[in-house]
């Protein structure tokens, strides 16, 4: 596509280079967990999330080793979504509406309720909110690396994650987007029983 | 939990309120029967913090999960291929 007018060699096949693919192949898992996330939608997230890797891969010289290679990842991944999404918010308006269809497509009986009910309840947040909520609460981030990944204070990482624990806790109690007619706290009741289960099959 | 009942009866709960803690304070005064009470609210308080305590936890594991099971599937082939051409054209190897 854009070809360097700078005219800089093409770095060399280096260990470095090696070293940096090797981690950068283990962070796709991550990557993709983190744009499904930000897209609501698979398709539209491994998109994202190879967009994300090529960009990483491309800017490997200005990564240095050893650094928090996932926090930098996450970055430029939110970065990416972000700026695509002031490009066209229309495309944007559909993806939502994809994500929305793939969120009721999830029809498995298997399935565990709670967990729609959780997706659900993600949505009704605020974008900064969710964002900040899944890398804390989900990735595994420090309020420091999240704050970084972000681009904002760490004060402001934290309150923005524990205004989106109050607000989702208070969403699953009300349980006001009712299916099958169920009572209004069931998703919080599914969500509890769902939680022990779920720590039951780790131990 | 709800305060406000039709017919401005607020103004009479929240009279009668400070009515109860006046008289509470003079039986205080008297006895000790004002600090049972705070720590009986004392523990009803220790109770909800405890309850939304276990609510966060779940919130927690079940967010997790919903990202782990992401992060546990199969990467697909594509994005190995097209970090290898990318690697291939950086190495000077490629087209």
């Amino acid at each position: 596509m854009s070809t360097s007018r700078l005219g800089a060699a093409p770095k060399p096949a280096s260990a470095d280079d090696d070293g940096f693919k090797r981690e950068l192949v283990q962070l796709i898992p991550h990557l993709r967990a983190f744009a499904r996330t930000l897209t609501g939608d698979p398709t539209a997230a491994d998109d994202l999330a190879q967009d994300a890797m090529m960009k990483a891969w491309d800017a490997r010289a200005s990564y240095q080793m050893g650094t928090n290679m996932k926090a930098w990842t996450f970055m430029i991944l939110r970065n990416q979504f972000y700026s695509e999404k002031r490009r066209s918010w229309r495309q944007s308006q559909l993806d939502q509406e994809a994500a929305e269809r793939t969120l009721v497509a999830v029809d498995d009986p298997e399935a565990p309720v709670a967990l729609d009910e959780l997706r659900q309840a993600l949505k009704t947040l605020p974008e900064e909110q969710r964002e900040a909520l899944i890398l804390v609460g989900a990735g595994g981030f420090a309020y420091e690396e999240a704050a970084e990944i972000c681009g904002c204070a760490v004060g402001t990482v934290k309150s923005r994650v524990s205004r989106a624990r109050r607000a989702l806790a208070a969403t699953l109690e009300k349980g006001g987007y009712g299916r099958d007619g169920k009572a209004a706290g069931d998703a919080m009741r599914s969500i509890l029983g769902e939680a022990d289960r779920l720590a039951g099959a780790r131990s | 939990m709800k305060w406000e009942e039709p017919g401005g009866r607020g103004d009479v709960i929240q009279s009668a309120f400070l009515h109860c803690s006046w008289v509470g304070g003079v039986l205080s005064m008297i006895n000790y029967s004002d600090s049972s009470r705070r720590k009986d609210v004392e523990n009803a308080g220790e109770a909800g913090l405890e309850e939304a305590r276990l609510r966060q936890q779940a919130i927690g594991v079940k967010l997790r999960h919903m990202f782990d099971e992401v992060v546990n599937e199969p990467v697909p082939d594509e994005f190995l291929e097209i970090l290898k051409r990318a690697d291939a054209k950086a190495s000077g190897g490629g087209a």
